[in-house]
């Protein structure tokens, strides 16, 4: 049988009074990369051996491999130290643990897809599909170890789930049973997939939306090995091509930021055919961070159906896991392409 | 009219999609500068070929040349000189040509566009046209791909595309596989040259459904190939339309 929900956690809970004996909470883990507790970040802060992020990295290792805890150390940190606790950048070169060098890679891969779970009042669901397709010309005597995180659209991780996948096996993630009722509260979320670099080889995620009409499907972005390479001119621009459609359409162009510097002073910018633009400002996207535009509202030329032409991403800059969804709300069907 | 485009002789690869069957979608490709360059100065030009069954092209459309930040959405079904396609429809080649300077080393030397499909009662797809050759990552396999999800039930089928642009007709075995790791196997076939297969994946492979049933209907496919073939798959729920197609997943090295 595919193995798929080896483990489950979730994430939210209550605090506990300073002087009470470690509970179950403290006890759970805040770093599922390197194992870190709750409890063990607590006391780093409390001895007040660590007063920033960054400290926290030296002093416990925690978040020094996905980074996917950082918005929960910082809640910590702000909590504990209330007004006395600035917020700095958090380190991205784990200098420290060189023994987890490998072949030039320090950091896991790190791959992103849009979960939508009765967004804007649509009756849609995620799905996610994993294939080990290992075959007998490979090694494929390796299962796989993925974990998958839900986030919501401000980074915070909500669920996590690991699991193994056999050679030739699949894992299948379904939304209905994974998203818990209510947890996204605006019906739409990121899943960023953990890998170990050397075990990604035979792997690919897809993600299905699913209505009572339709299946769209598409494959993960993967965010960059270098986290921190610094923000540098791309080559070309990340785009949503527009074709006036035959039906009206909602249309939505979803992005994360895959990069350790913060997205910032980023546009979309619709052109059409005709050479004539219009621009939409993104609000600032710190790493994990996602946005979900409504092209159709904020350009009314393809909210009326009567452009063609292309809305793409200005400057061109930051590395995003971005995707482009049309929805014909009438017949509930659902499309999805990733940029 | 002149052959496909020539692979040997221009340093521009062409990307290809599907010419689909009449009556079924109406396909635009949407030509745009801005998913490869963001160069100022960047010149194009661009031709559109459709092909089924030769390497001679059964129509011809130049687009002509444009400048960096002119667009154009172009109407497959518009051209007067386009024909009928074969009931599995052909294959359409996109050739983007960057006519101010040869691909720069390390870049992919194609130019993929964007082909907007629509069915006649809603749904379609959107697809960036991919080429033969010349990925920029490196690619361990060519003979493999995979799709992660595919699925047969009576709800729900997987509607499969292979697209031949090579000169040489290409031996294809599909392998599916349930979740935990059952395996069904289609007998080899072949898809001829500069040609089009299009089928229902539970057509091709015996007793899909009943090895995908413990699953929810929902397996994985893998797919054989005696030379590198464009793939694409599409889910459809029984009675509605197609909302998309997507390409497998290529083994990376």
């Amino acid at each position: 049988m595919s193995v798929l929900t080896a483990f489950r956690a979730r994430l939210r809970g209550g605090s506990r009074a300073p002087d009470a004996p470690p509970s179950e909470r403290d006890l759970a883990l805040v770093c599922h990369c390197r194992r870190v507790t709750r409890g063990t970040v607590s006391e780093a802060i409390r001895r007040g051996e660590a007063t920033s992020l960054p400290d926290i990295q030296r002093q416990t290792t925690a978040c020094t491999r996905c980074f996917g805890c950082r918005f929960d150390l910082e809640r910590m940190l702000r909590e504990a130290l209330g007004d006395g606790y600035t917020p700095t950048p958090f380190l991205t070169r784990p200098e420290v643990f060189e023994g987890e060098v490998t072949r030039g890679r320090t950091l896991p891969r790190r791959m992103y897809m849009p979960v939508f779970a009765g967004y804007r009042g649509h009756e849609v669901t995620t799905r996610m599909v994993l294939f080990n397709w290992a075959d007998e010309a490979d090694d494929g005597s390796s299962p796989v170890k993925v974990r998958a995180d839900l986030l919501t659209m401000d980074g915070t991780r909500i669920e996590v789930w690991e699991t193994t996948i056999e050679p030739r096996c699949s894992a299948i993630l379904d939304g209905r049973e994974i998203i818990l009722e209510g947890a996204l509260e605006e019906g739409v979320g990121v899943v960023k997939l953990v890998v170990d670099t050397l075990s990604l080889g035979s792997l690919r995620p897809y993600f299905h939306l699913v209505t009572p009409t339709s299946i769209s499907t598409t494959h993960e972005k993967t965010g960059p090995h270098d986290l921190d390479r610094g923000v540098r001119p791309r080559r070309y621009n990340f785009m949503f091509p527009i074709a006036s459609p035959t039906r009206p359409e909602e249309a939505y162009f979803f992005c994360t930021n895959t990069e350790a510097p913060p997205m910032e002073g980023q546009h979309l910018v619709w052109r059409d055919e005709d050479g004539e633009e219009e621009s939409h400002a993104l609000p600032r996207l710190e790493l994990d961070q996602s946005v979900c535009a409504p092209l159709h509202e904020v350009f009314p030329a393809i909210g009326a159906g009567t452009g063609q032409g292309t809305v793409r991403l200005e400057p061109a800059l930051h590395k995003v896991a971005g995707f482009m969804v049309r929805v014909d709300r009438e017949a509930a069907l659902w499309r999805v392409q990733h940029l | 009219m002149a052959g496909a485009a020539p692979l040997s002789t221009q340093p521009w690869l062409p990307t290809y999609g599907w010419w689909p069957p009449p009556g079924t979608y109406a396909v635009r490709v949407v030509l745009s500068p801005y998913h490869h360059s963001v160069d100022p100065d960047a010149e194009f030009a661009f031709t559109l070929r459709g092909y089924c069954g030769s390497s001679t092209p059964a129509w011809e459309h130049e687009v002509g040349r444009l400048g960096h930040g002119e667009q154009r959405v172009v109407d497959i079904a518009s051209l007067d000189e386009v024909p009928e396609p074969p009931p599995a429809g052909g294959v359409l080649e996109i050739d983007s040509v960057r006519t101010d300077e040869p691909p720069q080393q390390g870049r992919n030397p194609y130019i993929g566009m964007w082909l907007d499909a629509r069915g006649p009662t809603g749904g379609g797809y959107l697809i960036p046209t991919i080429p033969i050759r010349g990925a920029g990552k490196t690619i361990a396999r060519d003979d493999l791909q995979v799709v992660p999800g595919v699925m047969a039930s009576e709800q729900v089928e997987t509607e499969l595309l292979l697209l031949n642009p090579v000169d040489e007709t290409i031996e294809v075995r599909l392998v599916a596989s349930s979740a935990d790791g059952l395996a069904s196997e289609a007998k080899p076939f072949e898809v001829t040259p500069w040609s089009a297969f299009h089928e229902d994946l539970s057509r091709r492979i015996p007793r899909l459904r009943r090895l995908l049933a413990a699953s929810g209907g929902i397996g994985s496919l893998a797919i054989y190939s005696s030379h590198r073939i464009l793939p694409y798959f599409a889910f459809r729920r029984e009675g509605h339309p197609i909302v998309s197609m997507d390409h497998p997943a290529p083994i990376f090295g």
